[in-house]
């Protein structure tokens, strides 16, 4: 669906992206996550046309970017970071204008606004001026307004960003369910908590290179070398007697010690963990629990990034 | 609004009705324009009344309506000026800037809208105020012509000066708008200026127009376009609709350009053709001069104006397309090749462009040169091709050819003004050539000769066929009497210089002219090759 080749991005001499070659296949909910001025912004500006790339070339579906970028907009949808709206509008007209301005055939736009409407959970709001909307509903609003057109791939940058908790649960339910839909979405953000429970790729980025990029499940098993595992403890005399334990079995690796939590990687078989599983609490009175821990966005960000940083 | 109606208008205009005039704030306006207009005309007629009740006049009721009314005409027309050439253009001004700083350029940038749409919507809606208060007005400003007895004539022509000139000053607001809606900063810097900036233009451009539509006598006077007479408003009309029509494709490509749009430089070598097509019309033909300007001016003096345009013309085009050092920078740290630079679309259609120019300068030079030199039965049909036009010719293209060589060279120095320091320094050049030419007696020196204007003046001095000031043969009887009165009132005559004097003047001046250019053009050469090397060794 979005493919970039060695695309490259300089402001002046700086560089913001360089030498990207991605590729988000239909349908995946792709992570875009690194720190700050990783060139997450311009990258996405570039896959929704509003940026020049200074070399390289992207394709979105099939559509060259720089070429017809018209053709482009009826395929792309995107949510910039920062952005205002005509607060003296209501939600009705607003929609209905940004409707009008994406050639929806005139007999469909009602249909459409309030479908978008729903979907965002903000048909309670539909006459109200935009001027009136909390910052949480002008995201969703923004959002509303971007799905109108119905486009194959949404860009979301930052969407999160200065959401209260509340808004970000919701925030979070309405991305899910859109990638349920079957939208391609590619959300950035340097936040990991908040993509790590719908994505299923990611791409890192760091001063404008990509650090790592694929599926979140091949990731976590190359980086982890293993079976990720968490122990937790009762005490810390139980901590040291465990780690001497399991420093002595071949098949456990990579032990880190955070006060009362021992994280390592078992290599082997799963009926194997569970044997060893058995075998410790037998010995050790001090284990409170024993799991499989489910490596998340951030682990896989934070292990490439050591490796980049090696 | 009725959802059928906004079907089928502009979505854009649509949205700015929706948010400039609410139904509150059309109530107030209408009302108060109307309260305001019902109070002019009271204090107006009680001014006039009390004036001539007050001046020992046996005055009828009649008498204090008729000079109610051409007052009320006078004033409202200024009321009408001041809308639709100040306020109008000053919105318009400010409508793309607004939304980059709203924070709403990037949708509009998504949307699906043609870039034609989204300038005709702003465009339409951005006066939309002002007309409003106009169309309030207008009833008024009829019955006042009415009652005060202006004629249909003076009315149909306040109207076409409202409805062409207005259109005119908003589409260079939108075009001023649309420029400045490029990076934030700029807009947030311009946003505050604009508006006034371009206001204040429009009230300058109507207070030296209106007199030439409201006075009776310009319409003795006699203009002439490709020797055809018309009166002053009507060259002015198709000034107007000139300026604004290119006004309006010029925001339009601006707002492409901000859109990644790929544009294609054939609008602008269209521009070219149609600006020199109207300037070469407006100087055509050496009879106009005799007929119209025998008081002041020579046909050589409006081939200089003409060149002189066309070199700002120029030195515009090639200040606002010359590369800096950062976008060097940009390009050449993507890709390394110095060759695929040449490949970007930008610079083949920047130097297309240029030659394009360049080529339509010379062909209306050519023209305006023909047009003094025939249509005339009693003048031998010498066209001084080789003597006179050829040099002229090959002079302004060697000094054009090397500004655009020039102004890039500056471009790549460190100037804070990029390309543009090198139009300003090439024009502080001329003008010190001028004045070092002017300490010289006669005309036959370098500073005089690299400058193309003066260089025109030199060579052609004395030519029966553009100084006026030389008796001519002819056998027309008008044109006769006409340049008579002229040598008797000036009784001057200027002396063409002996041809070998001339011939070597004219070598002096191309081979200066040649020499700058060159000069010119091995300084950028060498500036380009450093610059490329400097950035290709940085980090």
């Amino acid at each position: 669906m979005i493919s970039t080749f060695a695309l490259t991005k300089y402001y002046d001499t700086k560089p913001a992206v360089r030498d990207v070659s991605l590729h988000v296949a239909v349908g995946e909910t792709c992570a875009l996550v690194g720190p700050n001025g990783a060139g997450k912004t311009s990258l996405l500006k570039m896959l929704a046309g509003l940026l020049r790339p200074t070399s390289g070339k992207i394709e979105v579906a099939g559509v060259e970017v720089g070429v017809e970028p018209k053709r482009l907009h009826e395929i792309v949808g995107y949510v910039p970071d920062t952005f205002g709206l005509y607060d003296e509008l209501t939600v009705a007209q607003f929609l209905d204008y940004f409707a009008r301005a994406h050639r929806v055939a005139a007999e469909k736009i009602e249909k459409r606004i309030n479908g978008v409407l729903e979907l965002t959970g903000l048909t309670s709001k539909t006459r109200a001026a935009v001027g009136s909307l909390s910052r949480g509903m002008r995201q969703r609003l923004v959002i509303a307004k971007t799905l109108l057109h119905a486009p194959k791939v949404l860009l979301l940058d930052e969407p999160a960003a200065g959401l209260d908790p509340h808004a970000r649960v919701e925030l979070r339910d309405l991305i899910r369910e859109l990638g349920a839909l079957g939208t391609t979405l590619v959300v950035s953000s340097h936040i990991l908590t908040e993509l790590a429970d719908f994505c299923t790729s990611v791409v890192i980025m760091e001063r404008g290179r990509v650090v790592r990029a694929g599926q979140i499940s091949a990731l976590v098993a190359e980086l982890s070398g293993g079976i990720p595992v968490r122990i937790e403890l009762l005490d810390e005399a139980s901590v040291g007697a465990l780690i001497a334990e399991l420093q002595a079995r071949e098949a456990v690796q990579q032990i880190e010690a955070r006060a009362l939590t021992i994280d390592c990687a078992f290599v082997g078989e799963r009926t194997a963990l569970a044997a060893l599983h058995r075998e410790l609490v037998g010995q050790h009175r001090g284990i409170v629990s024993f799991y499989e821990r489910q490596l998340t966005v951030e682990d896989v960000f934070l292990a490439a990034s050591s490796r980049e940083v090696a | 609004m009725d959802s059928k109606l906004a079907d089928r208008l502009n979505p854009e205009f649509v949205r700015v009705l929706r948010t400039s005039l609410t139904p509150k704030r059309t109530l107030f306006i209408a009302a108060t324009t109307l309260a305001l207009l019902a109070v002019g005309a009271l204090l107006l007629w009680n001014s006039w009344a009390g004036w001539l009740m007050r001046s020992d006049i046996n005055v009828s009721v009649a008498q204090i309506a008729r000079h109610f009314g051409e007052d009320a005409f006078n004033k409202l027309s200024i009321v009408l000026l001041a809308l639709v050439f100040v306020l109008a253009p000053a919105t318009a001004a400010l409508s793309f800037v607004q939304e980059r700083v709203r924070g709403t350029a990037i949708f509009q940038q998504m949307t699906l809208l043609r870039p034609f749409d989204l300038v005709l919507g702003k465009f339409l809606g951005s006066g939309l105020v002002s007309y409003f208060i106009a169309a309030l007005v207008l009833p008024c400003y009829f019955a006042a012509a009415v009652i005060g007895d202006v004629s249909q004539s003076l009315v149909l022509r306040m109207c076409l000066l409202l409805l062409i000139g207005g259109l005119c000053c908003q589409a260079v607001g939108i075009l001023v708008s649309a420029l400045l809606s490029g990076p934030t900063e700029r807009a947030l810097r311009g946003g505050l200026l604009v508006g006034p900036a371009v206001g204040g233009a429009g009230a300058i451009t109507a207070l030296v127009t209106s007199e030439i539509f409201m006075r009776n006598w310009y319409l003795e006077q006699t203009w002439y376009f490709y020797g055809y007479s018309l009166y002053p408003f009507q060259i002015i009309l198709i000034l107007f609709a000139f300026v604004g029509a290119w006004a309006f494709v010029g925001a339009v490509r601006q707002v492409k350009a901000v859109q990644l749009i790929p544009t294609g430089a054939r609008t602008i070598w269209l521009f070219f053709a149609s600006a020199e097509a109207l300037l070469v019309g407006l100087f055509w033909g050496w009879e106009q001069y005799v007929r119209v300007h025998y008081f002041h001016e020579s046909p050589y003096e409006g081939l200089i104006f003409y060149l002189t345009l066309n070199l700002l013309a120029l030195a515009a085009l090639a200040g606002g397309s010359a590369l800096r050092r950062g976008r060097l920078r940009e390009w050449w740290s993507g890709a390394r090749d110095p060759l695929a630079l040449f490949q970007r679309r930008e610079i083949r259609n920047t130097l297309q462009t240029y030659a394009v120019a360049l080529l339509i300068a010379e062909t209306g030079l050519c023209a305006l040169w023909v047009s003094y030199h025939l249509n005339l039965t009693s003048f031998p049909a010498n066209l001084s091709l080789t003597t006179q036009l050829l040099p002229i010719a090959l002079g302004f293209a060697c000094i054009a050819a090397g500004l655009a060589a020039f102004v890039q060279f500056c471009a790549l120095q460190r100037f804070r003004l990029g390309g543009w320091a090198g139009v300003l320094f090439a024009c502080l050049f001329f003008i010190t050539m001028l004045a070092a030419g002017a300490t010289f007696t006669d005309k036959n020196n370098t500073p005089t000769l690299v400058n193309p204007l003066t260089y025109v003046t030199a060579i052609c001095e004395g030519d029966p066929y553009l100084d006026k000031t030389v008796p001519a043969e002819y056998k027309d009887l008008e044109l006769k009497q006409v340049i008579q009165r002229n040598d008797h009132w000036y009784n001057k005559q200027a002396e063409r210089p002996a041809d070998d004097v001339l011939l070597a003047m004219t070598m002096h001046g191309l081979l200066a002219q040649l020499i700058l250019g060159s000069l010119c053009f091995g300084a950028a050469a060498l500036k380009w090759r450093a610059t490329r090397e400097a950035i290709l060794r940085e980090p």
